[in-house]
């Protein structure tokens, strides 16, 4: 064993393990609307159902999923959010995650209903 | 204007730091590595191994070939079937045909190739043909 070599097998034996953050990265997507609904399509290889978290709180579609962890150890993921008019009704919509790609519709609301608010008189 | 949109994007200052920085500002916008149909080649000594991030291809389409040292790989991106009456609001997603044609380093065992097409992650195994591994000789000592 050469001096080169001893030096790289004494590298790897103190390999630190270091802080490994998620790298980000935005999937491209497709948002198309049809009469009925809102359809957004992202582009999101390399991720199984579990890793994917789709959430919509106060208005706002976060698109959040994690890469099943390459051989390189390196972790990776997508992270992408969207603001939702009140046109749409989030609650009703329904996704599939097929090939890498994710589809998402959302169907719209007939007429936004304005809130009524109850006034009531206390004698 | 803004009130009548369905959907708007919300800013995203990590990305948008982090996208300045890779690629100093001169890149578009969405044009990570990951984005682009890229396929990366590894050679682990016995066989290549060449990987890509296809998404939503349609799989029935998809062609790899071999022709010497050349590989070719060629697919179509399956799309949606859409009404008459659509409104785009985004369009970023690759469609259509695309073909990659890669030159290998050695002679591949042709018999032995494996595909396999996962999560939209196409990956090639091609090992090396018997001619092109080294071959250990062995020293009579007399």
């Amino acid at each position: 064993m050469n001096e080169n070599q001893v030096m790289a097998q004494n590298q790897q034996e103190n390999k630190i393990d270091r802080a490994n953050p998620i790298l980000h990265l935005t999937p491209v997507v497709d948002i198309y609307e049809t009469a009925e609904e809102l359809i957004v399509m992202a582009d999101l290889p390399g991720v199984e159902e579990p890793g994917l978290k789709l959430e919509v709180s106060r208005g706002v579609l976060t698109l959040e999923a994690e890469i099943e962890a390459a051989e390189s150890g390196k972790k990776r993921g997508y992270y992408r959010q969207f603001k939702l008019s009140d046109r749409i009704d989030a609650d009703a919509g329904n996704a599939a995650l097929k090939d890498g790609v994710l589809t998402l519709r959302l169907p719209k609301v007939a007429k936004p209903k304005p809130k009524k608010i109850v006034v009531k008189t206390l004698h | 204007m803004f009130g009548l949109q369905l959907v708007n994007e919300m800013a995203n200052m990590q990305r948008e730091m982090d996208q300045l920085f890779r690629g100093f500002g001169f890149s578009p916008t969405y044009n990570s590595a990951e984005n682009q149909n890229n396929f990366k080649v590894f050679d682990s000594g016995e066989s290549f191994s060449v990987e890509g991030s296809v998404p939503g291809l349609d799989s029935e389409k998809l062609d790899i070939s071999v022709l010497g040292r050349h590989l070719t790989i060629s697919g179509e991106f399956s799309a949606a079937e859409l009404p008459p009456d659509v409104r785009w609001h985004r369009q970023e997603r690759s469609g259509g045909k695309f073909e990659q044609k890669l030159q290998l380093s050695a002679d591949i065992d042709t018999e032995k190739i494996e595909a396999e097409y996962r999560q939209g992650i196409l990956k090639i195994n091609l090992p090396k043909a018997a001619s092109a591994l080294p071959k250990k000789i062995a020293i009579n000592v007399s």
